[in-house]
């Protein structure tokens, strides 16, 4: 049986900017992207989460919920560092180590416990490691698989240490509300209520033919978590299987129905994309475009291609054609650009039949423009028309 | 995201590969530095730029950072503006 280790750590960027200012310490700390703006909660400190602040909340809402509390615009590159920091703490405890999130990371600890003297007592030395590094607690969840060391390390937070076993399920586990089950939203526990599932444990007892045809594949997908099985391996990083689409979107300061703003920010997004996609030596053939109006109705469309493409202009010009022939209900809130069909770009292109001299030109610019971003900085060269406004 | 906003001279301390400001120049004032309270790097293409949260001997917090490629010191908005956001 394997023995794995989720650490979570507590309100982790709320906590790291406690960290960076005392005087914060004990007092509702919200981090959010934009203190003004129309951004949501991406942090809450357990001061805060009292006042009922949670993350993905909007910004406007928690401050209606916790009128004095502390906002701040959040730090990225600040949590990205910790983030590296500590899964380089976790890789001193165990070679597999699977970064989850910005936050959170499984340990398959199953050939390396014994060294520690037992897996509560690496668990104890890795919190403590945490601590005396970064100045942060968290909380470990030990398990037999990923599913339940997750459920383990949310049952007792703050600076928790739980182990969950299998004999513990009808107690500790089955009594939890379903929407405590990894992998289970909001909407399938309104759908799981309805049927009259309320706890883990109701699930695990439903017969799997009626999940399976209320949700098809995903039903047995819900009756084996809920029986606390799960078969995934932890997937040491580089090991990952590779990206099947590469995209980034934005939410507009304001709404707006500008094409000349709105082209301004899908060239930035397009740019951001079209970089990433460059730098994972990647191409695409599909592009697609998320439009999210103000009254927060949400289009996608999208354009698959005879060729690939990863450069900026070759994506913006797709984009912008699906911009322009989709119908605007109203003025648009947020636009997303994505590029999936992915391939390798070890296969040179395929230059165009005409105006190859252009094309040329066009690719040596963005390959000197990777060259100047590589050693100066991402901003040391952008579209001139991004120069000035909306930095996406 | 908070900006450096204002470049300003830095009394530091090259040592064992490490770089620690003691004191540093601003606002007419020079500060002495008590603790460095939390520190992180970030890149800004091939170069590392190194960040501190520091206090002051008056128990004020600031942001200094180090750009490695123009060697410039830089500070940012003391950590109390968030602060003044949420009252």
């Amino acid at each position: 049986m394997k023995t794995i280790l989720h650490v979570d750590m507590d309100a982790f960027f709320a906590s790291v900017e406690v960290v960076c200012n005392p005087k914060l310490k004990g007092k509702p700390v919200v981090v959010c992207g934009d203190t003004e703006s129309r951004s949501v909660v991406a942090s809450a400190s357990y001061e805060a989460r009292r006042y009922g602040v949670k993350a993905g909340m909007p910004v406007a809402i928690a401050r209606f919920q916790c009128p004095h509390g502390i906002f701040i615009a959040g730090d990225p590159e600040k949590y990205v560092y910790i983030h590296i920091r500590l899964n380089s703490i976790c890789r001193e405890f165990s070679p597999i180590v699977e970064p989850y999130s910005i936050d959170e990371s499984f340990l398959d600890i199953t050939e390396v416990k014994e060294r520690f003297g037992g897996a509560v007592e690496l668990a104890r030395s890795l919190k403590a490691r945490i601590r005396q590094e970064l100045n942060l607690s968290c909380s470990v969840g030990i398990a037999p698989n990923k599913l339940l060391a997750k459920t383990a390390s949310d049952l007792q937070k703050p600076d928790g240490l739980t182990v969950l076993d299998l004999e513990d399920l009808p107690t500790r586990f089955h009594p939890l509300p379903v929407e405590k089950l990894f992998g289970v939203g909001e909407k399938t526990a309104e759908r799981l209520r309805s049927l009259g599932v309320v706890t883990i444990g109701d699930l695990a007892r439903l017969p799997v033919w009626t999940l399976r045809q209320v949700f098809g594949v995903v039903g047995e997908w819900l009756h084996s978590a809920a029986c606390g099985e799960d078969a995934s391996p932890v997937i040491a990083e580089g090991n990952e299987p590779p990206a099947k689409s590469v995209g980034n979107n934005y939410t507009l300061h304001t709404d707006s129905s500008d094409p000349e703003v709105l082209e301004t920010v899908l060239l930035a997004l397009c740019s951001k994309v079209g970089r990433r996609l460059r730098k994972a030596a990647t191409a695409g053939r599909t592009v697609t475009l998320v439009i999210r109006f103000s009254d927060f109705s949400l289009v996608s469309r999208s354009r698959t291609l005879d060729q690939y493409i990863n450069h900026d202009g070759e994506i913006f010009e797709v984009a912008r054609s699906i911009l322009l022939q989709t119908k605007w209900k109203s003025a648009i809130r947020l636009l997303g650009v994505s590029v999936s069909n992915l391939t390798s770009v070890s296969i040179p292109f395929q230059p165009p039949l005409f105006d190859r001299g252009r094309w040329f030109k066009y690719r040596r610019l963005t390959e000197t423009a990777d060259r100047l971003r590589d050693r100066y900085g991402e901003r040391v060269v952008v579209w001139a028309r991004m120069s000035s406004t909306h930095p996406v | 995201m908070k900006e450096a906003v204002e470049r300003i001279g830095v009394l530091s301390v090259f040592e064992n590969g490490e770089v620690r400001p003691l004191k540093f120049k601003w606002a007419g004032r020079v500060h002495t530095i008590k603790k460095i309270l939390y520190k992180w790097v970030t890149r800004e293409g091939a170069y590392p730029v190194y960040h501190f949260s520091v206090l002051t001997g008056t128990d004020d917090d600031y942001q200094l950072h180090l750009d490695s490629l123009r060697m410039t010191w830089t500070i940012s908005g003391g950590l109390d503006t968030g602060m003044t956001d949420g009252q």
